[in-house]
Order: C-alpha cells, then sequence, then structure tokens
C-alpha cells in the first residue's frame, strides 16, 4: 500500500476539481480521497485558508444554498480567471512532473536508458 | 443529552478557530463557523452512513479538521486588513467624537468645582468695585460669617458703606457668596433681602454665586437685618455694621 503524502499544491487540485462541477468544502475532501484512493492526506480544515485565497485572487466565486437539514452550505464556483490559472498552474506541474520523473527514471534505470 | 454534547463540541471547535482571527468582522467569523459547521456534519453523517457510531464519527470529523489554531491563523493570513483599520479608525473617531461631547461638560463641571474652592478660601475676589463704578467706599471692611443654609453655605465677606451725597444716610453694601456644602453638587440661588434694601447684583457660576446687596442705614446705626428665604419661614441675620476702619 502507498504511503499517505501530505498534499502541497492544495490549490491546483481544488481548481481542478471546481473545472468539472461547484462543490462544497467537505464534498472536495471526500472527492479528493475517493481519486486518491485514500493515499491522500491533509487536515480538512486548512482547506478553508485555501478556499479563501483562491476567493480573495477571483479564482472561485461562493454562493450558499440550503441543504435539506436546513443548514447553510458554502458552494465555489470556478470563475473564467480561475480556469486560465488552472490552465497555467497544470502546465507548471506538468514540467515540474517530467522533470522528476527524468531524474526518477535516470536513478532507476541507469544513464543508459 | 447527546444532541447537547455534539453541539458544544462542534461549536468549541468553531469557537477555538475563530478567537484566532484577527482581522475578521463578525460576519466573516460567523460565515465560517457556519462553513465549518456544515464540514464536520457531513463528514460525520458520511462515516455514520458507513456503520460508525454516531459519538465516534463526530469526534473523528472534529479531529479530521486538524489543529483549531493552525486553521485559524492560517485563515486570518488571507483575511483583508481593510476592515480591521476601518473598525480602529471608527473607534479612534468614536472616542475623539465622544471625548469633544464631554469636554464641554467637563470642562463647566471642572470651572464649577474652582469656583467653589475660591468661595470656601478667599471669596473677596467676588464682585468687590462692581456696586458703583463711580464712587470708591468710605469704609470696605472684610468680615466672616457662614450660615449653614442645608446642603449650601451663605458666606458675608465684605460689608461697604458708601456716603450718599446731600442725605444723611449712608447706602451700605453686603457682599455674600453662597456655594454647595459638596463641591462636586451645583449651587442653586437663594435671594437673601436687607431690610430697607435699595438693590442688588450678582454673579457666579454652577459652583459659587456672589451677590452684593445694597441697602440704607443711618449713620450710628449697629446692626442691618438680612432675611434669607428658606422653606417655610425667613432666616433673620443681624449683621454688625463697621463704622470704624480695622487698623
Amino acid at each position: 500500500m502507498a504511503k499517505k503524502q501530505s498534499i502541497e499544491h492544495t490549490s491546483l487540485l481544488v481548481l481542478s476539481l471546481l473545472s468539472t462541477e461547484d462543490m462544497y468544502g467537505y464534498q472536495m475532501i471526500a472527492e479528493l480521497t475517493k481519486k486518491f484512493d485514500n493515499t491522500f492526506s491533509m487536515k480538512e480544515g486548512t482547506l478553508y485558508p485555501v478556499l479563501k485565497g483562491l476567493e480573495n485572487d477571483g479564482f472561485v466565486e461562493v454562493y450558499e444554498e440550503k441543504t435539506e437539514s436546513g443548514r447553510t452550505r458554502k458552494y465555489y464556483h470556478l470563475t473564467n480567471k480561475g480556469r486560465r490559472q488552472l490552465k497555467t498552474e497544470t502546465e507548471t506541474w506538468r514540467a515540474y512532473e517530467r522533470a522528476i520523473n527524468s531524474v526518477v527514471e535516470r536513478a532507476v534505470y541507469g544513464a543508459g536508458v | 443529552m447527546e444532541q447537547v454534547s455534539r453541539e458544544i463540541t462542534y461549536d468549541a471547535y468553531c469557537k477555538q478557530v475563530c478567537s484566532v482571527l484577527k482581522k475578521a468582522t463578525q460576519k466573516e467569523k460567523i460565515a465560517l463557523s457556519e462553513e465549518l459547521l456544515d464540514h464536520m456534519e457531513s463528514h460525520a453523517e458520511a462515516l455514520i452512513e458507513l456503520g460508525w457510531d454516531p459519538e465516534e464519527a463526530r469526534t473523528y470529523a472534529i479531529q479530521a479538521m486538524g489543529d483549531a489554531e493552525t486553521v485559524g491563523r492560517q485563515y486570518d493570513e488571507k483575511l483583508s486588513s481593510f476592515w480591521l483599520w476601518c473598525g480602529r479608525l471608527l473607534c479612534v473617531a468614536l472616542f475623539c467624537y465622544v471625548a469633544y461631547l464631554l469636554s464641554g461638560p467637563v470642562q463647566k463641571k471642572y470651572q464649577a468645582v474652582q469656583d467653589n474652592y475660591q468661595a470656601r478660601t478667599d471669596p473677596q475676589w467676588g464682585i468687590n468695585g462692581m456696586v458703583f463704578p463711580d464712587r470708591d467706599p468710605w469704609i470696605s471692611e472684610p468680615v466672616d460669617i457662614a450660615i449653614p443654609l442645608g446642603e449650601q453655605w451663605l458666606r458675608i465677606y465684605r460689608v461697604e458703606i458708601y456716603e450718599l451725597p446731600e442725605r444723611e444716610d449712608y447706602n451700605i453694601a453686603v457682599f455674600t457668596v453662597t456655594y454647595a456644602d459638596d463641591p462636586l453638587q451645583n449651587t442653586s440661588v437663594i435671594q437673601p433681602r436687607l431690610e430697607r434694601e435699595g438693590s442688588f447684583a450678582y454673579n457666579g457660576s454652577k459652583g459659587a454665586i456672589y451677590q452684593a446687596l445694597i441697602g440704607i442705614v443711618e449713620e450710628g446705626q449697629s446692626f442691618i437685618g438680612l432675611r434669607i428665604p428658606q422653606i417655610g419661614e425667613d432666616t433673620l441675620i443681624q449683621i454688625p455694621i463697621p463704622w470704624e476702619v480695622t487698623p
């Protein structure tokens, strides 16, 4: 079983999740847990400072809805500016990923590969 | 009982997070608390659906949130200082405005206390020389007669005699000051009257009221009556008339 990792790129993950649908906080955590097959670990409360930062930057918008049980629930919606940011961050991440892979593959398979 | 316990626990977590927020408005604190509460309840409900014991599910949902102070600090970093400074500026402006409003009454009260103290210690500055600006007194003698009037004092501090041209009688001026026994209390006006009164003048503040009572006396008259109105009946005080100047 893979060791659980602390995710540093929460903003990128949140923007990615919101690119498919509007979500509320716990829904994002549940979705990330499912997608990472329980290898994802973060203190759930720390999601909210990240969301607040994205809201301040204009990458997400917030609206409220009432749940069936009467609670007020905040939903996050990805803005056009957020989509552009997601594209930029995804490209940055891929470049980073390629660099990491090349180093790791060289170490595992040797310089001749 | 279980319901109460759950609410207190969730509530305590939210309060702990909000206690760290320095830049948040009350509205922002309430909004964050509601969001965290929804998160924890949603998480607990999901675990209960998976067969968890409800109490354990709620405890786990809170633990999964992480350290409340860390969450609060990180959230606070994302908040704008704008409203914080607006609030501070508003407080300063409000303080200045209240100080401005209070300064008038406070200054008046301070002046009244100062006048009261002056009347007790040295009333001579009162209204000397204001009675007959065009005439000098023939005799001007300081006296000190203090008459208690309930919560006030009436003090006679000077008597002056003025010659009247082509007449055998004289003008007499009796100088009085009234002040409250408690310096913080206002002095109320009383109107003592001299027998054979001519006129009177007064000035003063809420701290002390000075009066100059003008009357007529015959040469050699030993006393002049001063009638002080009080509730019920008037009090009559006989004031000795100084026909000779004290060396």
